[in-house]
């Protein structure tokens, strides 16, 4: 009999140990744990992270049920005892759900939560929750989900670039092959062989200008960060000015500058000029015969946004037909002035790289409107 | 049939008409052949010049470009359609482009009067089928 009581002392005493150490576990573990009655969902026990996650003194949440730390709709919009009901009734046939459950703290501040439910056996009347904030996480996922649909769109963007770049290489490349196989293989006269040679010269020609129309837009499509400087409004319409003076002593336009409420804007320079250059040159060069060019250009700061108003008196362009098409490359609205169709593509991009935005609006025989947004 | 073909090419890229040029003549070398490189100028030959003629036994082959800087050529079979049936029952429609993706393809399917959608070059045996003699 000693023999045995000496023995068995011990085993007590571990057990009794080991029992404190998972009392110790359960009560500092990271994670927030309850434990609840299986049929009416009350909170029986919890540890120390359930307390400070759902703000509770111990007394109150003692008092409490899972519907109670629960909002009263699921992020599915399903009511949480429709849901509840479901989740305790798999967990009761020995499933193990995980899932995102809306929880409410004791302020009434919803917040998402990754939940799991758990019964052990010898314990069935017992539900064990445990759970975790993961509220940043989903932000995280919300804002990775926006800059992964801006990439689709940046790739659908240039591969649609590819496409227009390669159709318009094989243009000229299909008439060089065309016209050095007649050349080749028939009987020519002297003077059409010339011609079919001139041909091949001009179709040589314009496959550099594609390719170097690639290079400048390429170019423009870069995000080029650490060129970023503080560039004025008024100074670089002054640049622009001197630089299409030819234009401007032959037009005479009036341009209006109005940059009272905002002149300076820390971005691309070189970019901004370059918007700033293809707008009036365009204002200039589609004015109305007979009037005199009115070209006015004004800067507005709104709460979160930069705007840029350029506004003319020109041709205008008749949005109705070309609505899609007046930022596109290689497209044209006015059959006699001369252009390559690149300006206001130009112009897009390079706004779009510095963040931007630009819309437009047009009349044909009154005026032009372009709006360019940043937010500030 | 030398002479019962005529043509009208609408192309912004010149050097593509001198060459669809050389290409009709080689085969019909008294053939009418008008080019426009501004389809809005070649529509407007199609109204005039057609409306004035009667039904003729004459084809008249039109081959149109897709993308041109001022009009598509989806925009100039937008505004071919409003044409009169009596301009419309003497031309005959071949799209020629420099690269044809699937979309081009299926749309010149479902368009009216284009009989077929055809990459450059100018392939007269593609062309020849379809007229009348």
């Amino acid at each position: 009999m000693k023999k045995n009581e000496i023995e068995r002392l011990p085993v007590a005493e571990h057990r009794k140990n080991n029992e404190l150490k998972f009392r110790l576990f359960f009560e500092s573990a990271p994670e927030a744990i309850l434990i609840m009655d299986a049929d009416t969902g009350n909170i029986i026990n919890f540890n120390n992270s359930a307390l400070k996650l759902l703000k509770y003194t111990s007394a109150k949440l003692f008092k409490k049920s899972f519907k109670d730390i629960s909002a009263p709709h699921q992020l599915s919009g399903i009511s949480t005892i429709e849901e509840a009901s479901e989740l305790f009734m798999a967990t009761g046939k020995w499933q193990k759900p995980v899932f995102e459950w809306l929880v409410t703290d004791s302020a009434g501040t919803d917040f998402t939560c990754e939940m799991r439910f758990t019964k052990v056996a010898g314990m069935e009347n017992y539900i064990y929750a445990s759970f975790s904030n993961i509220t940043e996480r989903k932000m995280l996922e919300a804002e990775k989900d926006q800059i992964i649909a801006g990439l689709k769109q940046r790739n659908k963007d240039l591969d649609q670039f590819a496409n227009l770049i390669s159709h318009n290489l094989r243009g000229p490349i299909g008439n060089i092959t065309a016209a050095a196989m007649i050349i080749n293989h028939r009987t020519l006269t002297e003077e059409k062989k010339i011609d079919f040679i001139k041909g091949i010269e001009r179709s040589a020609l314009k496959v550099d200008e594609v390719l170097k129309d690639f290079h400048v837009i390429m170019q423009a499509k870069k995000e080029l960060e650490s060129q970023k400087e503080t560039a004025k409004f008024s100074d670089i319409l002054n640049d622009v000015k001197a630089s299409l003076s030819e234009q401007i002593i032959l037009a005479k336009p009036v341009i209006y500058a109005d940059f009272s409420e905002i002149n300076e804007f820390i971005t691309i320079k070189s970019y901004l000029h370059s918007v700033f250059y293809n707008l009036i040159s365009n204002s200039i060069k589609y004015r109305r015969i007979g009037i005199v060019p009115c070209i006015e250009i004004k800067s507005r700061k709104t709460d979160h946004k930069i705007e840029l108003i350029f506004r003319d008196n020109g041709m205008g362009i008749d949005l109705k037909t070309h609505g899609e098409k007046v930022f596109g490359l290689y497209k044209r609205f006015h059959l006699n002035v001369e252009g390559k169709g690149m300006g206001l593509y130009m112009v897009k991009t390079q706004i779009e790289s510095m963040g931007g935005s630009i819309s437009i609006q047009s009349e044909v025989d009154k005026g032009t409107r372009f709006k360019i947004q940043f937010t500030a | 049939m030398s002479n019962l073909v005529n043509f009208i090419i609408i192309d912004d890229d010149a050097i593509n008409n001198i060459i669809c040029t050389y290409t009709i003549n080689e085969l019909f070398p008294e053939a009418d052949i008008q080019s426009f490189t501004e389809p809005e100028k070649g529509l407007e030959y199609i109204q005039k010049a057609f409306s004035e003629r009667e039904y003729s036994e004459v084809d008249t082959i039109l081959l149109l470009d897709l993308n041109m800087p001022t009009m598509t050529g989806w925009e100039v079979l937008q505004s071919y359609e409003k044409l009169s049936d009596q301009i419309k029952e003497q031309i005959k429609i071949f799209i020629l482009s420099s690269s044809l993706d699937r979309r081009d393809k299926e749309r010149a399917k479902i368009t009216p009067h284009v009989i077929d959608i055809l990459e450059k070059p100018l392939s007269m045996a593609k062309i020849l089928p379809s007229l009348n003699s």
